[in-house]
């Protein structure tokens, strides 16, 4: 016996000799740990086999044990294939989490500044080993919570499981897809670049069409009249810590009420109006240790595999140029999950398209098991719910399609195709000048009248061209122009595009193919694109397009018998013409090929 | 999968070091994109499209900037010429017992140095030596003729470094980026107008990351770079040393390309009335936007960097005031208004020259890239920023 009023790990020894002594204090360490499994129910467990004392051991970790107590014992062995889950409540919490972990390591490297966010994007991209994978994993993961959120809603409508007496669950899930929609949307804004400000100054305009509180709505989201410092740093606290904690407490609630409730079964597995989830027959019960848990391991193995392989390979978070007030990019949209808001404002008046549409939507949602009080969970019984569900789901698509920049913005033909040749990386595309290669944008004149002309006369055509600028003072007056924008050119003589330069000569294909398909709005257009060196490893790239105003009278254009547009002249009968130019620079070693 | 997953990240981690270095270099290349469209919308005007300098402002793309020594290597042979003469006389005189041996000198070494000397340059090595720094001294002044064109426009072959004539300790990107931040609040001593400040942070209309970009662009022009004297004629105005009154007695510019002409009224002055009066009255239907025209003013046309500076351009505040009971009080503008005036002004810069200003100050292209409603936006702002005319007083 020890000094000490109670046996040591000594005494234990001389009394079991130290094999024994060491096993026995080895599986109480595992038995606390585990709050109630020792060595032998583990091992036990962990083979498959049945658990070889009484009373089942398994079950102790939830009763006594903080994190398992908030789990079920065992599930309805119906409930733990794909169907009729798929997973998705399951890969939402797994997203919670995921994006909670990657989001810390992110706001290590973060400074909600419009000073230096941008700085720190870049910083991170630069300078911070796993600084571009972490963030990649972030965003990718930010927009499969938003997606597998909303098919967790379709799936839960579609079995019918919101009703009765899972209500209240299906309500505060509707909470929760709206906390993801304003968690992915707030973080959209954090990297400050173009993108990012664009796309939610358009979002956050819609606060502003709110009947009544429209300007004090918008001025407390964005701290002024404008997104700044003020906005920025509104967003990001929302982003990091009012919704978080809303999602955390809503995530509690929600899955508290599915574990009271039971999961809802297959519809075809029980009779119109029984709800028998709690009661799970003995042959029907598929334990959570080890059963459940081993495949939620496997689950969160795969998808985290997947995400991984995702971000090294196939994604990576879109970053453009930094935020500028001033300069609003051509197409700008707000993010995927709100196209539908920003196709239904195309419809019409902004605060009710804008606000009030979106607010009964979602109000509808959210009280759709409190209307729909039919208790049969089965397809056939659910003709209009469902109907409903289909016209709702085509009307999204429908709005979100037109939510696109290509429907309904009219934008001046000239300019669109400026843009297409020259807009910066954007949304995974970028101008058509962009990625040709450096050597290939040989220093020259060109003109889309080689590439209008037939095969062959190319050459005739440029230097009919070149006369024909001459003789009308077309020449001198495109010098200007080019003059204007600071471009140093004393003269100009067109040549054809070399034939070692297939990517520059494909560019002014597509490029006289567009003017050629906007003869409806200019008449008899010409472009030219003029490739200068500016610096070593820098050119600057200057495109001109050239047309005859057609006529407009009243908004209409006006036509000719022929049906052809007719020109627009002046007083003395020649025609009116317009030249509109734009021009970028192009750096060596940019590799916007990659 | 665990396993696959730890494989992969391991792989990343490999990759990293790499992958940031392309970056770096990929971000850079941009910026100087970025760069080069700032510079011509903002500094082509006075440093010229080149950045070779007019009779506004100085050449950027210019060696003396880079610090280039065109004469470093010349000078380099012939200190190493001097040197060689002077340990040979001095090796001479000691064998000939004219002056003593140095305390660590042994005379066997002295003489077989002296051979080696004697291979090199010939039986007589200090003539020898003479005649090469001779034709080195020739080859320096020819190189000096070649480059009297630049001299004669300012160009001090002796001090061939803007930094070490400054006495500017710091690297060159950190003078140029500051010359972006503050301008050069003091410059109007010897230019025709001084440089106004480009950032925010001064009352200038950048960002720190444009001005960064800036910075990009003009360090550019010296990236791997080999400076040839070709580089160095092709400057146009080199940069005036502010202590010693500035270069301005020297008459620098070549004047077919000083930006400073006399005004030169058009002769198209019918046209232009024309136009001016046809802008006038399409905007007689516009509502202008006085925030946007702020954007516009403040920002991406930069009108701000020198009108809020009373030494460069007419100040913003008090511009309707001013307009009123100023400008439209002298007799050649007696049928104007006020947003005649301003349209003017804006589109045809040089058609009205405001006393006390330079002509050709103003970039003569914003006809180009503005609308009407942009304009209108201008003027309503303007408007927005009526109060007492500080040139008043």
């Amino acid at each position: 016996m020890s000094v000490l009023p109670f046996p040591t790990f000594l005494d234990d020894v001389k009394e079991k000799g130290l094999k024994k002594a060491l096993y026995e204090g080895a599986d109480e360490v595992v038995e606390r740990l585990t709050a109630g499994l020792n060595i032998q129910d583990v091992r036990e467990a962990l083979r498959g086999e049945s658990p070889s004392r009484r009373p089942n051991p398994r079950l102790t970790p939830h009763a006594d044990g903080f994190w398992l107590h908030m789990r079920p014992s065992y599930f309805n062995v119906d409930m733990t294939g794909i169907y009729p889950t798929f997973r998705l409540g399951w890969l939402s919490t797994y997203f919670v989490f995921f994006e909670t972990i990657t989001g810390i390591i992110l706001m290590f490297w973060y400074t909600p500044s419009p000073e230096i966010a941008y700085g720190n994007m870049l910083s991170m991209l630069n300078n911070v080993p796993f600084g571009q994978f972490v963030r990649d994993l972030h965003r990718l993961g930010a927009e499969a919570m938003v997606l597998i959120v909303f098919l967790h809603m379709l799936r839960t409508f579609y079995t019918g499981s919101y009703k009765k007496p899972r209500q209240f669950t299906w309500f505060t899930g509707v909470v929760l897809l709206i906390v993801t929609g304003f968690l992915s949307f707030t973080g959209y804004l954090l990297p400050w670049d173009q993108l990012a400000l664009w796309a939610v100054t358009i979002g956050a305009s819609m606060a502003e069409a709110s009947p009544l509180i429209g300007e004090q709505a918008n001025m407390i989201m964005r701290g002024g009249p404008e997104m700044g410092a003020n906005g920025l740093l509104r967003f990001y606290m929302a982003h990091v810590l009012l919704l978080p904690v809303l999602l955390f407490v809503f995530t509690g609630v929600h899955y508290y009420k599915v574990i009271i409730h039971g999961h809802s079964l297959p519809p075809r597995t029980e009779n119109i109006g029984e709800d028998t989830a709690k009661r799970v027959p003995l042959d029907k019960r598929a334990y959570f240790i080890p059963d459940v848990l081993t495949s939620e391991v496997m689950w969160f193995a795969v998808t985290t595999f997947i995400m991984i392989v995702l971000c090294v390979w196939f994604y990576h978070a879109p970053l453009e140029s930094h935020a500028d007030p001033q300069v609003t990019p051509l197409g700008t949209t707000a993010p995927w999950y709100f196209l539908w808001i920003q196709g239904a404002l195309k419809l019409g008046d902004k605060t009710f398209w804008g606000v009030i549409f979106p607010t009964i939507l979602l109000g509808f949602l959210m009280v759709v098991p409190y209307i729909d009080l039919t208790p049969s969970r089965r397809f056939a019984d659910r003709r209009l719910a469902l109907s409903i569900s289909f016209v709702m789901l085509s009307l999204t698509v429908v709005t979100s399609y037109m939510g696109l920049p290509e429907f309904g913005v009219a934008t001046a033909p000239d300019q669109e195709i400026l843009n297409e040749l020259t807009f910066e990386p954007a949304h995974n595309h970028m101008g058509l000048l962009r990625p040709v290669p450096f050597d290939q944008l040989v220093v020259g004149a060109y003109s889309t009248r080689e590439f209008a002309a037939e095969e062959g006369e190319g050459d005739a055509a440029v230097n009919a061209f070149n006369e024909e600028l001459t003789q009308t003072g077309e020449m001198d007056h495109l010098i200007t122009h080019l003059q204007a924008a600071h471009l140093d050119v004393q003269a100009l003589n067109f040549s054809t595009v070399p034939d070692d330069a297939p990517e520059l000569r494909h560019v002014m294909e597509e490029f006289t193919h567009k003017l050629a398909a906007s003869t409806d709005e200019m008449i008899d257009p010409w472009g030219t694109v003029v490739i200068t060196q500016n610096q070593n490893n820098l050119k600057r790239i200057d495109i001109t397009i050239h047309w005859q105003n057609v006529l407009v009278e009243n908004g209409d254009i006006v036509r000719g018998e022929d049906g052809q547009p007719l020109p627009q002249v002046d007083e003395n009968g020649e025609p009116v013409t317009t030249t509109s130019s734009k021009h970028i620079f192009i750096n060596e070693d940019s590799a916007y090929f990659d | 999968m665990f396993l696959a997953s730890m494989v992969l990240i391991g792989w990343v981690a490999i990759n990293e070091p790499g992958r940031m270095e392309a970056f770096s270099e990929q971000h850079l290349a941009r910026s100087v994109e970025k760069g080069a469209e700032l510079f011509a919308n903002n500094c082509a005007e006075c440093h010229g499209p080149q950045g070779l300098g007019s009779g506004r402002a100085p050449a950027l793309n210019n060696p003396h900037l880079f610090g280039i020594d065109f004469f470093a290597g010349i000078d380099a042979d012939i200190a190493s010429l001097e040197a060689a003469q002077q340990n040979i006389t001095h090796i001479q005189a000691v064998l000939s017992g004219e002056a003593e041996a140095g305390d660590d000198e042994d005379t066997d070494d002295l003489e077989a140095l002296l051979v080696t000397y004697t291979e090199e340059y010939g039986e007589d090595p200090l003539v020898a030596i003479d005649e090469m720094i001779a034709a080195k001294e020739t080859e320096r002044q020819s190189l000096q003729s070649q480059l009297q064109a630049a001299i004669d426009r300012g160009y001090d072959p002796e001090d061939p470094s803007r930094l070490s004539q400054l006495d500017w300790g710091g690297t060159l990107d950190a003078f140029v980026l500051t010359t972006l931040v503050s301008g050069r609040p003091v410059s109007k001593s010897y230019w025709p107008e001084p440089m106004p400040a480009w950032s925010q942070t001064a009352g200038g209309p950048l960002r720190q990351d444009q001005l960064q970009d800036l910075t990009n662009y003009v360090m550019n022009w010296g990236a791997e770079r080999t400076w040839t004297i070709e580089d160095l004629l092709a400057v146009q105005q080199f940069a005036k040393v502010p202590a010693e009154g500035g270069a301005s007695d020297v008459e620098s510019v070549a004047p077919e390309v000083s930006g400073i002409q006399a005004a030169e009224v058009p002769d198209q002055r019918q046209t232009i009335d024309d136009t001016v009066a046809a802008v006038v009255e399409e905007l007689d239907g516009l509502t202008g936007d006085p925030n946007n025209g702020q954007t516009l003013y403040t920002g991406s046309l930069a009108c701000s960097s020198c009108h809020n500076n009373a030494s460069i351009a007419p100040p913003t505040d008090g511009t309707y005031t001013r307009v009123t009971e100023t400008r439209l009080q002298d007799p050649a503008l007696a049928d104007y208004t006020e947003r005649h005036y301003l349209v003017e002004s804006i589109l045809v810069p040089n058609a009205y020259i405001s006393p006390g200003y330079p002509a050709n100050a103003m970039p003569q292209d914003f006809g180009t890239r503005l609308d009407a409603q942009s304009l209108a936006d201008i003027i309503a702002y303007l408007e927005s920023q009526d109060g007492p005319d500080p040139l008043a007083n």
